[in-house]
């Protein structure tokens, strides 16, 4: 990466954050970051919290009784594979 | 049978299609307003609405979005409204949340490779149902949509029918303001141990 302002490269560090986080969108700030120890800290963080935040927010099984109800306010419980 | 045929058929009046179409799309509606909304009866809530209406309308899917980006837009929606309703005091996200916190710092503490912070901590999980919590609606769709459900940022953007290029600055600020609450905590432990 050309020597640029502390700033410019924050700024395009926060442009890759709205990118996927593992993929190729921008292979010159992955390249920064993988030699700047401070970014790389900020990039692990971001990518753990949403690690954290995905493993909190796993899928869950519906309950019978949510999908009973669910079948029966459509008038579909005839149809309801049990 | 596809799910063009299967809607077609429900389209037409076909329970049997109709029942199909519920089971196959009950289990991701409801942990989609789960997410959203944080709570079982108001996912509960959502899911009912949102098929109540999908019958109501079938009638106007013309399909030039795809079935899923449709029941999407109708389940997202209603839990926003839903949302709105609960009048919860979100946090505002300053408009500079992509670099106020960074430009002046020369080293952030790395939490991130310590195996305490993991989901089986209670103290943790109420730390991220509590950040979630703060997010405000915008701002939480996105982080829903994209980070949780995993879907494309082109996906996001019709559902939620903004820019490709609004979902990315949502996102942006929803991942750092999420890091910053995270880190608050954790920051401190790793400073005291």
């Amino acid at each position: 990466m050309k020597a640029q302002s502390r700033e410019e490269v924050i700024k395009q560090i926060c442009d890759f954050m709205g990118e996927d986080l593992d993929g190729e969108a921008c292979k010159e700030v992955q390249e920064h970051i993988s030699a700047c120890p401070t970014c790389k800290v900020y990039f692990d963080t971001v990518k753990k919290t949403v690690t954290l935040c995905r493993e909190n927010d796993a899928d869950e099984k519906i309950p019978d009784d949510v999908n009973e109800r669910l079948f029966k306010v459509l008038k579909l419980e005839d149809l309801q594979k049990k | 049978m596809t799910e063009t045929l299967l809607v077609q058929k429900a389209k037409q009046g076909d329970k049997q299609a109709l029942a199909q179409l519920v089971s196959q799309y009950s289990e991701r509606i409801y942990n989609l307003a789960l997410r959203i909304l944080r709570n079982r009866e108001d996912a509960e809530d959502i899911l009912q609405e949102t098929f109540m209406t999908v019958i109501e309308k079938l009638h106007t899917f013309d399909g030039r979005s795809g079935f899923f980006t449709w029941i999407y837009r109708i389940a997202t929606n209603a839990s926003l409204m839903k949302l709105r309703k609960k009048k919860v005091n979100f946090t505002e996200i300053p408009d500079n949340m992509d670099l106020h916190n960074l430009v002046d710092k020369e080293s952030f503490v790395d939490w991130s490779h310590d195996p305490l912070w993991n989901i089986q901590n209670k103290e943790v999980k109420s730390l991220l149902d509590n950040a979630i919590n703060e997010l405000s609606d915008i701002y939480r769709t996105v982080f829903i949509l994209r980070d949780i459900e995993q879907l494309s940022i082109k996906e996001t953007a019709k559902i939620l029918n903004i820019s490709e290029e609004n979902v990315k600055i949502r996102l942006r600020r929803a991942r750092l303001f999420l890091r910053e609450k995270l880190s608050e905590h954790f920051s401190e432990r790793v400073i005291e141990s």
